[in-house]
């Protein structure tokens, strides 16, 4: 059977299955609508994509935008006009789930995306790099070809029993290299010691901020965490080749799948990341092979559907550009130019795999938003509430988690106390006042007249005594304007 | 059984008794209607506007549309703009996207100008000019609100009934095809026309159009804006006074022509050309841009039936022409059906329904030249068969359309023929091809009625413009703010106060002159010349402005409403003067003032010394 030539066998290891594909496009739906369902709760929709909250679109574009940053949700500032742009791409996103004109549906809803995602930068994660990246690499592969209106009443082209339609090479190969090089690079960006001393996982889950119950549990266990460490440097190593080695029939690739879901299911248990898992595990369904889903013997022929020959050349030509994108963020030497970075950027290739790396020491603690009313009296303005003391001393890792109240709250002020959140705080500031304000009268006594933004952080992020160490940082004070 | 689309084939009876309706509704449409083929070449004029606007912008769009330029978004979300402003050319700053968002305009307008997919054509258009307008507040005119609203009304009329793709592709067209439409878009169409001209005579309180008569003197003694012509009428003030006078019963006369009934719309026809005349004659003597063409084009779709019905064919040769179209006939490859759309919209578009479109295959002779050509076939009058560019260079010439007729001669020309049958052959082997490529161009219905929703929507905004225009000349009616987001966002706000009350007093031109590194000065403004202080030529004022969307731009600028935009374009000068040099460039510019000579129109035979004005000081920072 090995004996047809090397051309043949890598089409039977990497050309992607049709129904994994179709699995994983009601998957990229489902996600889609859930993100966009996350964004638009409560007060977020307001928050983060108006005028009237923490980003608007003039700081945006004055200060936080790079030049080839683009999104149609500029299009308006208010929550009306954002509303129908939501509206819009949960559309866009149920055509895709029920594969109806599946393509178009696709870069439609890529762009969307990558609109949605341009109007917030601050607001951003891991995942939603990923899911984009996905996304644009779906645009190039026949998602509708299985369980879809698409397909509907079209004979089915599985053919005969030795007969087997699969997934264009190119778009399949590259699909596969972007999940690879996730695990391949940020392996390669875990330099701290504290990876190499297997202490990193006790840190990560150190940072209460973003904890779940089964992680901080299972911080009583230091020995197993060490284990843990070198696991997932293990199983990040390991799946690049599992996916790629061509041997076995699909059975190495089956087991990539299965790592990277059961490596994600994880993480999803012990910290808190938002919808990663949900977007890496739609991933590992697309790389499942045809051996996993019928289990008879290899078919003797394997067809590819249709796809332009121009079409293979411009996908793999970005395959090596996305490689030189991830090799150039190692910063070991290799740099793109500018311009040639310029479309990267235009299309939101761009990547950098640093989750919890070099180090997975990241300050941890919790804020204290003090407002100051015309009267003098003090509130929590961040929780628009009256102001209590007990603000001030250690909540347990619950009451660090829940200081947010939703995933994108968390990314925005993570880091809101470092030197990266600078450019940020005004408009934060000037959010809470406007918040609290809002239907008072000018000389209403409870109106909000100044606030003290103060981050409490813990000292040794492996300390779980209530009476650990904390320092009390002032990040921001100003005054609230006239609006 | 008979194939899909082969009612279309046959050529237009002549009609029938049309179908009984209400005596009331047959007055008002017959009287108050818009013909369909006046709302056809109405569509042509827009789409034809819409191209060649953005064409003119497109010279500045660097310096209008991106954040390099002297708005950039930052500062028009952040100071200027309300809230409802709408604007996708505000997704990037980069002139890349902005030449794509022009690029796809100009798309839309090419499908509105072919008239496929009409309607939503028309929306795509309105919708890419309103956002373009907001880019960009401070460059806009009269002309530009009236066009959006012009496109805007369109939105609810059939302008695609006649001479378009979607005409040309109806499976079971209405025959005989209606004449005219009279609905509430109509309707408002005509009252918004009436409503420019109209409010404007209100606005024009100012003695100098009510009383002295002054009013076109001091307009033309505006050396910014007289063109050679606007000039030397100056010298001619009593006949200006005059003009004066007659611009403002031409202007409140003029739209009550449209409105007067009977006559086969004679009157209606007189009103036309009344208003076309006026924007012609404003158009001679001031650059008022693109407002003359607007103003034209909104008049092409009150021209009544009578006019192409009789006036137009009481020439005895267009008669004859006419007859030698019915006796014409093509044939084309029933098996091809890029050959038949081909056909179809052809036929349409040269406005020649009289021709019949039959498939090949139905005439066995036909059919045997038409293997035997590897061609169409279109038999003339004499029964002789004409193929390939021969074929499509008599047709033209057929076409009652001066222009088609003109270019059937140019490609019936002999050799230029050979080389384009050429083209022809490679059309002909790629017909498969090209069948899938203009699979899109799907058999479609048109809905000649309009709904009741259409109707509903057009009296509501009809309605909300009314009030709108009746609060900008009386206090009293003044629409309340909390109402005001709807004209905001859909942009059907407007103001008709061109020239109003009375005509700008202040003329002058600029001069900005700069400080480089190295000490030298430098006027900015006329490209870096040095600077002179000397009066120029009134020809050289009114060409000291690029175009029109510089001239309004640095109109504006002088008055102090918008003395806010002043900061921001002297940032754009820094890094416009200063793009590509390193800060210590001796060539740099450093320091800048914006001075507008002003100088005061004080009446005929009055002299007055201009006056040097500072806008602005401005000092470059890296």
């Amino acid at each position: 059977m090995d004996k047809r030539p090397i051309a043949e066998t890598l089409r039977r290891a990497w050309c992607l299955d049709l129904r994994s594909l179709a699995l994983f496009r009601i998957g990229l739906a489902l996600v889609v609508l859930g993100d966009l369902a996350a964004r638009a709760q409560g007060e977020d929709l307001k928050a983060f994509y108006t005028d009237a909250g923490v980003l608007p679109r003039n700081a945006l574009t004055a200060r936080f935008a790079w030049p080839e940053l683009w999104s149609f949700h500029l299009v308006s500032g208010t929550s009306a006009g954002q509303d129908w742009l939501f509206a819009i791409a949960a559309i866009l996103a149920f055509l895709l789930l029920i594969g109806f004109h599946t393509r178009a549906a696709t870069i439609a809803g890529w762009l969307m995306l990558l609109s949605l995602q341009a109007r917030d930068p601050l607001i951003l994660h891991g995942a939603d790099v990923l899911l984009r990246l996905l996304f644009f690499w779906a645009i190039f592969l026949p998602l509708g070809k299985r369980y879809s209106v698409d397909s509907w009443g079209l004979k089915d082209d599985l053919g005969s029993e030795d007969e087997l339609t699969v997934a264009p090479f190119w778009p399949s190969l590259t699909f596969a290299a972007q999940i690879a090089f996730v695990f391949l690079f940020t392996f390669l960006m875990k330099s701290g010691p504290e990876w190499r001393d297997g202490s990193a996982v006790s840190y990560a889950l150190g940072l209460e901020q973003m904890g779940m119950p089964l992680g901080q549990w299972l911080r009583d266990f230091p020995a197993l965490l060490r284990l843990i460490t070198f696991g997932v440097l293990a199983v990040e190593l390991a799946v690049p080749f599992l996916l790629f080695l061509p041997w076995k029939n699909g059975r190495l690739r089956t087991i990539g799948a299965l790592a990277i879901l059961a490596i994600q299911i994880g993480f999803g248990f012990t910290l808190r990341v938002g919808h990663f898992p949900f977007v890496t595990g739609i991933a590992a369904i697309a790389l499942l092979p045809s051996s996993f889903w019928d289990r008879r013997s290899a078919p003797e022929r394997i067809t590819e559907t249709g796809f332009p020959r121009l079409m293979s050349a411009f996908v793999a030509a970005l395959l090596v550009y996305v490689l030189l994108w991830n090799v150039s963020t190692l910063g070991r030497g290799v740099r793109m130019p500018d311009r040639v970075q310029s479309l990267g950027r235009g299309l939101r290739l761009d990547q950098y795999w640093d989750m919890f790396s070099p180090s997975p020491v990241i300050p941890d603690g919790w804020y204290v938003m003090v407002g100051t009313q015309r009267n003098g009296g003090r509130v929590d303005a961040w929780r628009g509430r009256p102001f209590q003391e007990s603000l001030w001393s250690y909540p347990g890792w619950r009451g660090l988690h829940d200081q947010y109240p939703t995933e994108r709250w968390a990314v925005y002020l993570m880091d809101f106390h470092t030197d990266e959140g600078l450019g940020q705080r005004i408009q934060f500031g000037e959010y809470l006042c406007r918040r609290w304000n809002a239907g008072r009268s000018k000389d209403d006594p409870s109106m909000l007249m100044r606030i003290e933004i103060y981050f409490m952080q813990r000292q040794n992020v492996l300390d779980r005594r209530p009476d650990q160490p904390i320092v009390k940082k002032l990040v921001h004070q100003q005054q609230c304007g006239p609006r | 059984m008979t194939p899909p689309g082969c009612a279309v084939s046959q050529p237009e009876p002549a009609p029938p008794p049309a179908a009984p309706r209400s005596a009331t509704f047959q007055f008002l449409e017959d009287n108050f209607g818009l013909d369909l083929r006046s709302l056809a070449f109405f569509r042509v004029a827009l789409a034809l506007i819409v191209i060649g606007d953005l064409i003119y912008r497109a010279r500045d769009l660097e310096a209008f549309y991106t954040d390099f330029g002297l708005l950039p978004r930052y500062t028009l979300i952040g100071q200027f703009a309300d809230r409802w402003i709408i604007s996708v050319h505000n997704m990037s700053g980069l002139w890349q996207v902005q030449a794509l968002l022009f690029l796809i305009a100009g798309i839309f307008a090419v499908m509105m100008l072919l008239g496929w997919r009409t309607r939503l054509a028309t929306f795509l258009c309105w919708f890419m000019v309103l956002s373009l307008d907001n880019r960009n507040p401070v460059i806009l005119q009269g002309g530009d609100t009236l066009f959006r609203m012009l496109l805007f009304w369109a939105m609810f009329l059939p302008l695609g009934a006649y001479y378009s793709v979607d005409a040309a592709l109806d499976p079971e067209p209405v025959r005989p095809r209606p004449q005219r439409i009279f609905s509430v878009a109509s309707l408002a169409l005509m009252l918004q026309i009436a409503f420019v001209y109209w409010f404007s005579v209100i606005a024009k309180s100012g003695p100098e159009w009510r009383h002295d008569g002054t009013a076109v003197y001091f307009a033309l003694s505006l050396e910014q804006f007289a063109t050679p012509f606007g000039h030397w009428m100056t010298r001619f003030p009593g006949f200006l006074r005059f003009l004066t006078f007659f611009t403002l019963v031409v202007e409140a006369l003029g739209p009550v022509f449209l409105f007067i009934p009977g006559f086969k719309g004679a009157f209606r026809m007189l009103g036309v050309m009344f208003l076309i005349g006026l924007q012609l004659g404003f158009a001679s003597m001031l650059w008022v841009g693109h407002f003359p063409f607007i103003g034209t084009a909104m008049m092409l779709a009150m021209i009544p039936s009578w006019f192409w019905d009789t006036a137009l064919f009481t020439n005895t040769r267009r008669d004859a022409r006419k007859q030698a179209r019915t006796a014409l006939k093509i044939y084309y490859d029933g098996d091809c059906s890029f050959c038949k759309k081909f056909v179809l919209i052809l036929r349409e578009l040269l406005v020649m329904p009289e021709v019949a479109a039959v498939p090949a295959q139905s005439v066995a002779a036909v059919q045997q030249q038409m293997t035997a050509e590897n061609s169409w076939v279109v038999i003339d009058a004499e029964g002789k068969s004409h193929f390939r560019f021969d074929a499509l260079s008599l047709l033209h010439k057929h076409s009652p359309i001066f222009l088609y007729r003109w270019r059937g001669h140019l490609i019936g020309w002999l050799p230029l023929q050979r080389r384009l049958d050429r083209l022809y052959y490679w059309v002909e082997r790629n017909r498969p091809r090209l069948s899938r490529a203009t699979a899109f161009l799907s058999y479609r219905k048109m809905h000649e009625r309009t709904s009741a929703l259409n109707q509903t929507v057009a009296l509501f905004f009809l309605a909300y413009v009314f009030w709108w225009n009746l609060g900008n000349v009386n206090e009293k009616y003044v629409m309340p703010v909390e109402y005001h987001w709807i004209g905001i966002a859909t942009r059907v706000d407007q103001i008709w106060d061109m020239f109003s009350p009375g005509p700008l007093r202040d003329d002058g031109w600029y001069v900005i002159p700069a400080q480089l590194k190295n000490g030298k000065e430098i006027d900015l403004w006329r490209n870096g010349a040095p600077v002179s202080w000397d009066r120029p030529s009134a020809a050289a004022v009114a060409g000291q402005y690029r175009d029109e969307r510089w001239r309004k731009y640095m109109n504006n600028l002088y008055f102090d409403i918008y003395a806010p935009y002043r900061l921001h374009f002297g940032r754009y000068l820094c890094r416009y003067w200063n793009r590509d040099k390193s800060p210590n460039d001796p060539d740099s510019v450093q320091r800048f003032r914006i001075e507008f000579m002003m100088r005061s129109n004080l009446g005929p035979g009055v002299s007055s010394t201009p006056r040097r004005v500072t806008l602005h000081e401005h000092q470059c920072y890296d």
